[in-house]
């Protein structure tokens, strides 16, 4: 294989992520004049694109299995439903969220140091499960009708007081969400959590804390959590119990299935690909756990990479056979 | 003394129950080391096969609500045994991640072929005539159908406990999962284990379901919340350990239960709050002494 | 005392009701190259994984270079500055060979924090050039020919500036030219940077050649400790690894 053809596998991951970016950027920016509806649509894309890029950064880089992510995501939400009464700049409910969410990631993340794999993910579940079942009980939580009617201004400076506006800016957002976790990957601090996935026993060895990196890990992936959280409060300026079941935590695991568990990209095409997919589904039936379950055990069963990976099957396989004709020359 | 007894006897009685419940989950996570996500699945096909089975007009005896709710474990049952064959099979060699992710594949199948036959409004299942009322224990006044499900789970478990610890089949079972690779060069038949294992672990399910059918509304959502609680107590009592399900099993049944009687605020959560808890102190679960154990014991 | 690098006082190891390792005593004295051999089984593999903090002894003392490491971790023992080599090279498959080491001379002391902030590493390359990868510094180290992965492996030891190396098999899946290589250069290490090396090895030649006094191990439990010659020689050795055909043998000769 030529050394330029070798760059670009090596850094595949990276162009592909660019390459989506600036496409989604441009899927934003074309719903200026669109129905709210779809403009409401879009800007849900935008956020959940970051969300299950995060999640899948937590599985894949960090090797934390949590099926609670929506404790952070959904609890950032709710933050800013309750604070915003209180709070006119939407950048400050933004922050007062992200922080809910970080500061209840530094204490979940604890038990990482204590309990095994499973345990963890399990205690995660239940914790999202407790949420879920406090916020429809209790009447400060807006009980089963949620919070709602908070309006939003400017977030940083940049306009979402409508839908419109809000898919607009969140071509800045979602390009800066992506390039942060491009850095967790790309930084010291991936090559390292990378390294812990790669061997534990060799980082281990080397004298590497591999429970504080997969702690911190698991805290920044909070973190981003709670900033789509936050952003998705502001969006619909309503927030509803819904948003802490446990298909909020357990959706982006599909998502990263679907588009391939084993690179930056796979999550971010199998979010775009599984919200679409159900939004035509919804329209068409009721059943759409059926054909959901169907379709995602169809992919698990035969494309276990993903979407990613049967594309990377046919590259590798175009560049055989490019290389074979070189050589038959 | 009389308000604490009766979420006793509640608690022991659901408690029985998700023993039956949980005790599939630990076997295939011990023995197979598959996390089966779908399980709640099983309990939920259970519990509306029984209701499907018993309810309509007129009268229900008991009889008849006895062969129902057999039928329905048979029914979940042999589900079970077509999937394990089907798709199971294809992942015991896989890794965890796509385990789980496969397993909730079927679970949201089996939650939308429910809501397709039933819709997704609550349902009721009906108690036989003969079982809905109480009988007064001393000063106490019980629901016989606790009663009965007490007896019948008790029965169900030692009979689990047989297979497990006095058959060969538990036997080589026990084997797998304390040492795979030995077992497997001593010859020990994996998929026949495997299939009657799994099939076995969904019969209880469908059984606890049928069973517990009468006393929950019925929604599609079981499914997800009794694989969480299912899961719940795998954790608490120690994965891999079938005694451990067992205590743990009893102690969310009866937490749950008071936590009814006396908390109902804290109700929806009390299982996760002890959760929290064990883990804090013992962070492989009850029996597993501290140190996290994956065998069966 | 204090000259000891490693020692070892009545340490058991037990599974279950087998002892792995019964009532092994070892002392090994700073700069000194230990060898330890022993048929299949015997426990070599899981003395060094003990004393490198991977295996928790069930009884017993260990104490290596001064500190009480009995009750240490894997990442504490190799913070004192104890390297480990595997016998199947444990590296970063996934990462660049000259990421692997990058990473073994800094990820010890470098907090989350500090890496987020940054995407540079400054390796000290001079490792690699010793063992002769400089030339693949970016080939994935997934993609080494087993030799050479262990090469990588040796280097990432020693960028790490330990004193106690623990070796396991290190010429394990070489060919004896590659394996003499390999034991001359850690020879040569070893007296450049004074480091004391414990190693588990099969192949005779290069352990008799390399160490400075060996210690046998069979069943568990420490045969005999004595210089290469000695140990050589000793009639116990030939039986445990040939039987009392060894007798005859000799005999023949």
């Amino acid at each position: 294989m030529s050394t330029f053809t070798e760059r670009l596998r090596r850094h595949g991951g990276t162009i592909g992520l660019i390459v989506i970016v600036l496409l989604l950027d441009v899927l934003a920016l074309s719903q200026a004049g669109g129905s709210v509806e779809r403009q409401l649509f879009v800007g849900n894309v935008m956020i959940q694109v970051i969300f299950v890029g995060s999640v899948g950064y937590l599985y894949r880089i960090v090797g934390v299995a949590s099926f609670g992510q929506a404790i952070f995501y959904g609890g950032a939400a709710y933050t800013v439903g309750l604070a915003a009464p209180h709070v006119g700049s939407s950048t400050l409910l933004l922050l007062i969220g992200v922080g809910a969410a970080t500061i209840a990631a530094a204490v979940v993340g604890l038990f990482i140091f204590r309990v095994p794999g499973l345990s963890f993910a399990i205690l995660t579940l239940a914790l999202g499960e407790s949420l879920f079942v406090l916020a429809r009980r209790e009447r400060w939580t807006g009980g089963d009708t949620g919070l709602f009617g908070f309006g939003a201004g400017r977030l940083f400076g940049l306009d979402i007081s409508t839908p419109g506006a809000f898919v607009a800016s969140m071509v800045v957002f979602t390009s800066l969400g992506m390039l942060l976790l491009w850095w967790l990957e790309y930084s010291r601090f991936g090559v390292v959590l990378r390294a812990i996935r790669s061997s534990d026993r060799r980082a281990a060895a080397l004298g590497a804390g591999i429970r504080t990196y997969r702690y911190a890990g698991f805290v920044v992936a909070g973190a981003v959590s709670g900033v789509c959280g936050s952003l998705y409060a502001l969006l619909w300026n309503l927030v509803s119990p819904d948003i802490l079941q446990w298909s909020t935590s357990g959706d982006p695991i599909i998502m990263t299935l679907i588009g391939g568990m084993g690179s930056i990209v796979g999550p971010v095409i199998g979010c775009v690909a599984f919200l679409y997919l159900v939004d035509i589904a919804s329209a068409i039936t009721d059943q759409w756990e059926l054909w959901v379950g169907t379709i995602l055990l169809v992919v698990i069963l035969a494309a276990p990479r993903g979407v990613v990976g049967l594309v990377d099957d046919a590259v590798s396989r175009v560049l055989r056979r490019k290389e074979e004709a070189h050589r038959v020359r | 003394m009389n308000s604490v007894a009766l979420p006793a006897i509640v608690g022991l009685s659901s408690g029985l129950l998700l023993f039956l419940l949980a005790s599939g989950l630990t076997l295939t996570f011990g023995v197979m080391g598959i996390v089966n996500f779908a399980h709640g699945g099983f309990f939920m096909i259970g519990a509306y096969t029984a209701f499907e089975l018993t309810s309509g007009d007129g009268g229900l005896g008991v009889a008849q609500f006895a062969m129902g709710v057999v039928a329905a474990a048979v029914v979940t049952a042999a589900i079970g045994l077509v999937l394990e064959r089907l798709v199971f099979a294809r992942l015991y060699a896989t890794s965890p991640i796509y385990t789980l992710l496969a397993t909730y594949a079927l679970l949201l199948m089996a939650q939308g072929a429910v809501v397709m036959k039933w819709g997704r409004l609550p349902q009721s299942a009906p108690l036989p005539d003969g079982l809905s009322g109480s009988v007064d224990l001393g000063s106490l006044s019980v629901p016989v159908y606790n009663l009965v499900c007490i007896a019948v789970a008790a029965v169900v478990a030692v009979g689990l406990f047989a297979v497990v610890y006095r058959t060969r089949l538990g036997l080589e079972a026990r084997a797998i999962a304390m040492d795979r690779s030995m077992a497997s060069a001593l010859g020990i038949r994996f998929r026949l284990v495997y299939a009657v294992l799994f099939t076995l672990g969904v019969f209880l399910a469908g059984l606890a379901g049928a069973m517990q059918a009468p006393l929950t509304q019925l929604t599609p959502s079981l499914a997800h919340a009794y694989v969480v609680m299912g899961f719940a107590i795998v954790v608490i009592g120690g994965l891999g350990s079938v005694t451990g399900t067992l205590v743990a099993s009893l102690v969310v049944g009866v937490t749950n239960a008071f936590a009814v009687s006396f908390a109902p605020d804290i109700s929806g959560y009390a299982v996760y709050a002890v959760l929290v808890v064990v883990l804090v102190v013992w962070p492989g679960g009850l029996l597993s002494r501290g140190a996290p154990v994956v065998d069966l014991h | 005392m204090s000259d000891n690098a490693i020692e070892l006082h009545a340490v058991d190891k037990q599974y279950g009701e087998t002892y792995a390792l019964r009532d092994v005593e070892l002392t090994v004295q700073t700069g000194e190259i230990r060898g330890l051999i022993g048929p299949n089984g015997a426990g070599k593999t899981t003395l060094s994984a003990g004393i490198a903090g991977e295996v928790p002894f069930t009884r017993g003392r260990v104490r290596l270079l001064g500190h009480d490491t009995t009750r240490w971790n894997a990442r504490r023992v190799a913070r004192l500055g104890v390297g480990r080599s595997f016998q199947v090279a444990q590296v970063f498959d996934e990462l660049s060979v000259e990421q692997n080491v990058a990473l073994a001379a800094e990820v010890a002391g470098l907090s989350p924090l500090r890496a987020v902030l940054s995407r540079r590493w400054s390796p000290d390359l001079s490792h690699l050039e010793r063992v002769g990868l400089l030339g693949r510094r970016e080939v994935p180290a997934g993609e080494l020919a087993q030799a050479d992965r262990k090469l990588l492996e040796l280097a990432m030891v020693l960028v790490g500036e330990p004193r106690v190396v623990v070796l396991d098999e290190p010429t394990a899946g070489m060919s004896s030219q590659e394996a003499e290589e390999c034991a001359e250069l850690l020879r040569e290490l070893a007296a450049e940077q004074e480091l004391t090396l414990l190693i588990t090895e099969h192949n005779m030649n290069v352990m008799f050649r390399l160490a400075h006094s060996i210690t046998v191990l069979v069943g568990g439990e420490v045969l005999l400790t004595g210089a290469p010659e000695q140990v050589r020689t000793d009639r116990r050795l030939a039986e445990v690894y040939f039987g009392s055909d060894a007798e005859e043998e000799e005999a023949t000769r």
